[in-house]
């Protein structure tokens, strides 16, 4: 099982390559030269997306090469087939927590400039606290209370001592 | 030189510089103790606040920094088999099971008096190789830089971790990052798509933050997190725990162990994290009881925290005298000293001495607060340990977002923070290593115009670039390197791809 997902990942990682590599050189036909001495500005773009090319191509055969290759793989078997569901299920979780924890980046991110600093950051802190924690640990007050003073001290801090004007959003 | 050096001292023993760097150090010991949190996000929060300070005052918290960053991984490694960073890795193996045997107090006094000298050792290794290097470096013209940049990006992906075809293939990708907006010598606006914030290219700061930083958070919120629940013993600590023929039986492991630390800390791409398993296992080889290590002998304590200390001065060296950064902390340094407007490199000695010499006397100064530090307050970083990561880690990601926005005011930055964060976190996923496409992203503009500005010199011929004598060199061992990196490969698996 862990050693197909593997398998699964070296061949998206092959392939993502390769298409950057492909869309980087036919990107760099719109280049156009500035100067007549030397090469021109798109030389260098040129040379590296035919390396990645080259180095993912390799890349992909490897991978292609052992994907036949047996994987010992045992008899599954009444507790084997547990542990492995469980595992399953383990992996499915893992990575929506580590979505959950962009989506809540992304959106912060976003509404810094609509709602401000102060309200976006108190909003984000309280929701990342949360889906790191595990729920017997969470103490709501000292989260809220922990939220409020750090958005509020980094942004006077930011303010008055080293002059930076984080945004204050529709309500500034 | 030396009275370079007292210039260097007099500048920084002001009361504001003293405080800066003492704030680095403990900032940094807090950073480093506490596990998931490393010297390099430490320096990734600081960098926006050095915006406004001088030159001078931002390196004194960046050295700081640094400095406490590395050391500060010897308290967990010791307390709870945790290391703190990846510089203390070797200090579990022995420093924990001398606490469990009750001489947690000794192993602090081992790990932290070796510290600091493998510190200083390196320091002074630093103040004698970096300025002559920089010297034979400033008769380096466009075919040399070419060669020396393409070098140290080949043995940065054949040195860090993993298949040297990964390895290659991040180093290009960060290149290719790097060639977003403006070119070189013409300045045409490249693979902007159109979009005018791109025009310029990606800023240095939201790229390094998102990559080293925001990734890694990404990574740890895969699980919940669930505060510490192992015990921490610490019993009466008295003294540095050790007598002076103790600490004189250790000096052969010492100076071996930091040049190790300094020699490995010189080669890009890998430092304390490699320097201090590299020295372990070597004391142990050369031990006369090797079967005493791994069960508590305070040699391998001092192996791995001489070793780690010493991988400090050596990553400076290239940085200073070269402007190429070892590994990732020193390219967050590059990140510090660019905001200034200094180019670190072979001209960096003769146009900004006085900052050079301000820059190995903060590292002394951090280096001694950083022992008065651990002797004094060690009650407090342990106290810290139990802080939960659930809480420490948002506010980190927001500090990240300050810093990102601070540079040029723009929430433009915030985007593409999240960008690098979650492509590093996928490139961590499929086991690519992330050193060297920061690195690309530094070194590919600087070797795209030395090729365009050498090939300019040399009317389009590519030959110069590989004949002169110093490239020779430098193409030379960065083949060596690769054949060595790919025989070894084969040797231990067949398989290249999965190890």
């Amino acid at each position: 099982m862990e050693v197909i997902d593997t398998k699964v990942r070296e061949l998206i990682s092959a392939i993502a390559f390769l298409l950057f590599s492909i869309f980087m050189y036919v990107s760099t036909n719109n280049i156009r030269s500035m100067t007549d001495m030397g090469v021109g500005p798109d030389f260098a773009p040129k040379l590296v997306a035919i390396g990645i090319f080259i180095l993912s191509a390799i890349h992909l055969i490897k991978v292609l090469k052992d994907w036949k290759k047996p994987i010992a793989e045992k008899e599954e078997v009444g507790e084997e087939q547990v542990k492995r569901d469980y595992k399953k299920f383990h992996i499915k979780k893992k990575y929506r927590n580590a979505f959950l924890t962009i989506l809540a980046i992304a959106l912060y991110f976003f509404s810094v400039p609509i709602l401000g600093f102060l309200l976006s950051t108190i909003i984000y802190l309280l929701l990342q606290m949360f889906l790191l924690g595990e729920r017997k640990y969470w103490n709501i007050p000292v989260f809220l209370i922990l939220s409020i003073v750090v958005a509020c001290s980094v942004y006077y801090i930011f303010r008055l001592v080293f002059e930076v004007r984080l945004p204050v959003g529709i309500f500034g | 030189m030396g009275a370079d050096l007292l210039q260097g001292f007099s500048a920084m023993l002001v009361p504001y510089h003293i405080l800066l760097i003492g704030l680095g150090v403990g900032l940094g010991l807090v950073f480093g103790s506490v596990p998931g949190l490393t010297a390099t996000m430490a320096i990734a929060i600081c960098l926006p606040i050095t915006f406004t300070m001088d030159p001078g005052a931002g390196m004194a918290l960046l050295m700081g920094l640094y400095i406490g960053g590395v050391s500060g991984g010897l308290i967990p490694a010791i307390l709870l088999k945790l290391p703190g960073t990846p510089s203390s890795i070797s200090t579990t193996f022995d420093g924990y099971p001398m606490a469990q045997n009750g001489e947690a107090g000794k192993a602090f006094g081992y790990a932290i008096v070796f510290s600091f000298l493998g510190g200083l050792l390196s320091i002074a290794a630093l103040i004698l190789i970096a300025p002559p290097l920089a010297n034979i470096a400033l008769r380096f013209g466009p075919m040399e830089y070419f060669a020396i940049t393409m070098f140290a990006l080949t043995l940065i992906s054949s040195l860090s971790e993993g298949s040297i075809i990964k390895g290659m293939l991040s180093a290009l990708l960060g290149m290719s990052l790097a060639m977003v907006g403006s070119a070189p010598i013409d300045a045409y606006a490249r693979f902007t798509f159109g979009v005018d914030q791109l025009n310029g290219g990606f800023n240095l700061l939201p790229a390094l933050i998102g990559l080293f930083a925001v990734s890694e958070i990404i990574r740890i919120a895969e699980n919940k997190i669930n505060p510490l629940s192992k015990k921490i013993v610490v019993d009466k600590i008295k003294g540095f725990g050790f007598t002076l023929k103790e600490f004189f039986k250790q000096s052969w492991n010492f100076l071996r162990s930091s040049i190790i630390g300094i020699s490995i800390g010189i080669l890009p791409g890998i430092g304390g994290g490699t320097a201090n398993i590299v020295a372990y296992a070597t004391a142990k080889n050369q031990s006369k009881n090797p079967e005493k290590f791994g069960k508590g002998t305070p040699d391998g304590v001092v192996a791995s925290e001489s070793a780690n200390n010493a991988a400090v001065g050596g990553a400076l060296v290239p940085l200073m005298a070269l402007g190429i950064p070892g590994d990732t902390v020193t390219a967050m340094l590059i990140g510090g000293l660019v905001i200034h407007g200094i180019q670190p490199g072979p001209l960096f000695f003769s146009q900004n001495v006085d900052i050079v010499y301000g820059i190995f006397a903060a590292l002394i100064i951090a280096n001694i607060a950083m022992i008065i530090f651990l002797f004094f307050g060690m009650r407090f970083f342990i106290k810290i340990l139990s802080i939960p990561r659930h809480v420490l880690l948002p506010i980190i990601i927001v500090l990240c977002a300050v810093g990102a926005f601070a540079e040029n005011n723009r929430v433009f930055d915030m985007g593409a923070l999240l960008f690098f964060g979650v492509l590093g976190y996928l490139l961590i996923k499929m086991k690519f290593p992330i050193t060297p496409i920061i690195l690309g992203f530094i070194l590919g503009p600087i070797a795209e115009l030395n090729l365009r500005r050498g090939l300019m010199a040399t009317q389009g011929d590519f030959l110069p670039f590989l004949t002169s004598p110093i490239p020779l060199a430098f193409w030379s061992i960065a083949v060596i390197a690769i054949v060595l990196k790919v025989r070894k490969n084969y040797k231990k698996k067949g398989d290249v791809l999965y190890d």
